[in-house]
């Protein structure tokens, strides 16, 4: 591949900057909120920044609870032994 | 006679003359071609008065034409092609075959007006797409054909008794709006219900597309789901309890996909909870509702079938599809990993996407229908979106830490089927009316206002911002090499368990039984061998020296008595 826009971003200056920039944009999504009278569906729906702080708190939820799901159902990979794909390979041979 | 023959006999004479062309690009070629033929010939054919064939007493109607079977038949022929596009590598007779004829089952069951036609085509789609899953000709995918084969199967079963049932009751086999209030329509629903992957029915998904083939996966992922959610728009809209259903299925997928290794996996438990948003949108049933099923229906198979390309392109490089043993792939798949950030993007429904313009469709008409409870499961489940779908995939495949493999870019026919793909996404983010305006009813919705960019901004922005943090924390679920048990465990493991142990102990009873039986026996034939044997008190034969000897010892006795 000749051209390949990620490696500009391989620099790690780089990479810094525009994870600054997303934290200003969401700073700035943030404070914008209280300027914007938004049409709602629902009373929650209208609370300062509700969207906000309903995406930051589901997703860390998520993951914390996909954790406990984890600690509560995760199995080795060859749980089904030979009854499933799970731990066996792709069969690379044929499709080459 | 050309233009008017029914849909799906496009590509099931299509499939049939495939198997007689040599392998390599002109098969390839022409299984690409059939859908195409078959788009222009559904666009520009006269469909007014459908295809009826009478059969015995009943009237089928092979081409029911209308706004919503038009919607699903248009993106299952789009489907088909890019799916073929994306397989042009392949050299042999069974996969092209059968992707037409696939193809072509669903696109009849999308158009079929009675339901004695939509059960053979469900059939159809059940039996042939199992060959894409066996086509990977391990033993794993042989026992996870097996499965999914029983449970299509079973599905259609489930049908046709319901069908029966309807027709004995009613007389019609038309497939019309039904009511969910009889034996023959709850039989109906269920099977719906199978095969759109309701809660606890939907573990063959899970199981079955991760074990097809490389091409497979990308095939199997347009149809049978979309055809279920096209039969329950067109028999249940305005059903709650599928309201209900919906929620569920967009909730407990999102844990699941979050922790799953293996990434064809993990989208297809992410397709399940795009399901979810279709179903709600059946559930609540009013014409915006039922718009944004058809129109979230045709995004969704379009950035799906993306996601699933990129995937599987990464996984015919490497070998290998598990987030565990992937990542940093961007410095020299560059172009499959834009593309699937196209497929994440849309998916995840950022402006300017395609998911973007239809999953709101479905939102509005929640909020409108005062579904407050449903509505913040649905923003929820926007949030997962991006946290399995958005991030998961594409940031364990080509980005995180360095896997130290440096496999080659996707071959060329690859890249151009994702490239379309990506530009079908993005176009439909960009220029919604095109798709609003091939929808079931009237589109009066505007996806663009500046207040629904700046909440959907806000949502998945601070999502991606709590996940840079965890990440920073080290709190976010490692990739390790591992399953998680889901509810196919209770048919998998636990019910072979009881019915093994229940079939030991009957054995073990059966003898204890035998034992007694024999026990009693024995001692039964003992006894009257003892009463009745040679040797026996009731069969002894006494010689005749015995009886002379008897008879001395009377007269002896008789003699005394005389004599004294």
């Amino acid at each position: 591949m000749k051209f390949n826009p990620y490696l500009f971003f391989e620099k790690s200056n780089r990479l810094r900057a525009v994870l600054f920039s997303f934290i200003v944009l969401c700073v700035g999504l943030f404070i914008i909120d209280f300027f914007v009278k938004r049409y709602t569906y629902f009373e929650i729906e209208g609370l300062y920044n509700f969207y906000s702080i309903y995406g930051f708190v589901m997703f860390s939820i998520i993951i914390f609870g996909s954790r406990f799901l984890r600690f509560l159902l995760g199995r080795p990979e060859n749980f089904y032994d030979n009854k499933a794909v799970d731990s066996e390979d792709y069969p690379t041979t044929r499709e080459k | 006679m050309l233009a008017t023959m029914p849909l799906p006999f496009y590509f099931l004479i299509g499939g049939l003359v495939s198997i007689f062309l040599p392998k390599g690009v002109i098969k390839s070629s022409f299984v690409c071609l059939v859908p195409v033929i078959a788009l222009l010939a559904l666009l520009n054919g006269n469909w007014d008065g459908g295809f009826i064939v009478q059969f015995l007493d009943l009237e089928l109607n092979f081409m029911r034409v209308d706004k919503l079977s038009m919607v699903f038949g248009i993106i299952f022929c789009i489907a088909a092609f890019l799916g073929n596009v994306f397989a042009f590598h392949l050299r042999e007779s069974t996969q092209p075959f059968i992707a037409l004829i696939y193809a072509g089952a669903a696109i009849g069951a999308v158009f079929a007006g009675d339901l004695i036609t939509l059960f053979v085509y469900w059939e159809l789609t059940a039996i042939s797409s199992v060959f894409l899953i066996w086509a990977r000709k391990t033993e794993g995918a042989y026992y996870s054909g097996m499965r999914y084969l029983i449970i299509q199967v079973l599905s259609g079963v489930v049908l046709l008794f319901g069908v029966a049932l309807f027709f004995f009751e009613t007389g019609s086999i038309s497939f019309v709006k039904m009511e969910l209030s009889s034996l023959a329509t709850a039989l109906i629903f269920i099977a719906f219900g199978i095969k759109c992957a309701f809660p606890f029915l939907h573990n063959w998904l899970q199981d079955s597309y991760p074990s097809a083939t490389i091409t497979g996966t990308v095939i199997l992922s347009a149809f049978t789901t979309k055809l279920a959610v096209y039969a329950l728009a067109r028999g249940f809209p305005g059903t709650e309890l599928l309201i209900y259903i919906g929620a569920a299925m967009t909730v407990f997928p999102i844990f699941f996909a979050e922790v799953e290794n293996d990434l064809r996996k993990v989208l297809a438990y992410s397709l399940n909870n795009q399901l979810g948003f279709m179903v709600v949108g059946v559930g609540v049933g009013t014409e915006l509702a039922l718009n944004g099923t058809a129109a979230h229906a045709f995004s969704h198979i379009l950035y799906k079938a993306l996601l699933f390309m990129s995937v599987g392109a990464v996984l015919f490089r490497t070998g290998t599809s598990r987030a565990s043993e992937l990542g940093g792939l961007y410095r020299t798949m560059p172009l499959t990993a834009t593309f699937c950030l196209i497929g994440a993007a849309s998916i995840s429904a950022f402006p300017l996407f395609s998911g973007f313009v239809s999953k709101s469709l479905i939102m509005s008409g929640a909020g409108k229908e005062h579904y407050e409870i449903i509505w913040l499961i649905l923003v929820f489940a926007s949030a997962g979106v991006l946290s399995h779908s958005g991030i998961k995939v594409p940031y364990f495949t080509f980005f995180h830490h360095d896997s130290g493999k440096r496999p080659q870019e996707a071959p060329m026919h690859m890249l151009l089927a994702m490239g379309l793909t990506a530009i079908l996404c993005i176009y439909i983010g960009i220029f919604p009316k095109n798709l609003y305006a091939i929808m079931p009813f009237q589109v009066k919705y505007e996806p663009y206002t500046f207040e629904h960019i700046l909440t959907q901004l806000q949502l998945l922005c601070f999502a991606i911002l709590a996940f840079y943090i965890l990440s920073k924390l080290k709190q976010l679920p490692s990739e390790t090499r591992s399953i998680n048990l889901d509810f196919d465990w209770t048919y998998r493991v636990f019910l072979p368990f009881v019915i093994r142990k229940l079939l030991l102990l009957l054995a073990s009873t059966e003898q204890k039984g035998l034992k007694f039986f024999n026990n009693s026996l024995h001692l039964f034939l003992g006894k009257v061998y003892q009463l009745s044997g040679p040797e026996g008190v009731m069969t002894r034969i006494l010689t005749s020296g015995t009886m002379v000897l008897f008879i001395a010892i009377i007269l002896l006795i008789v003699l005394g008595i005389i004599l004294f």
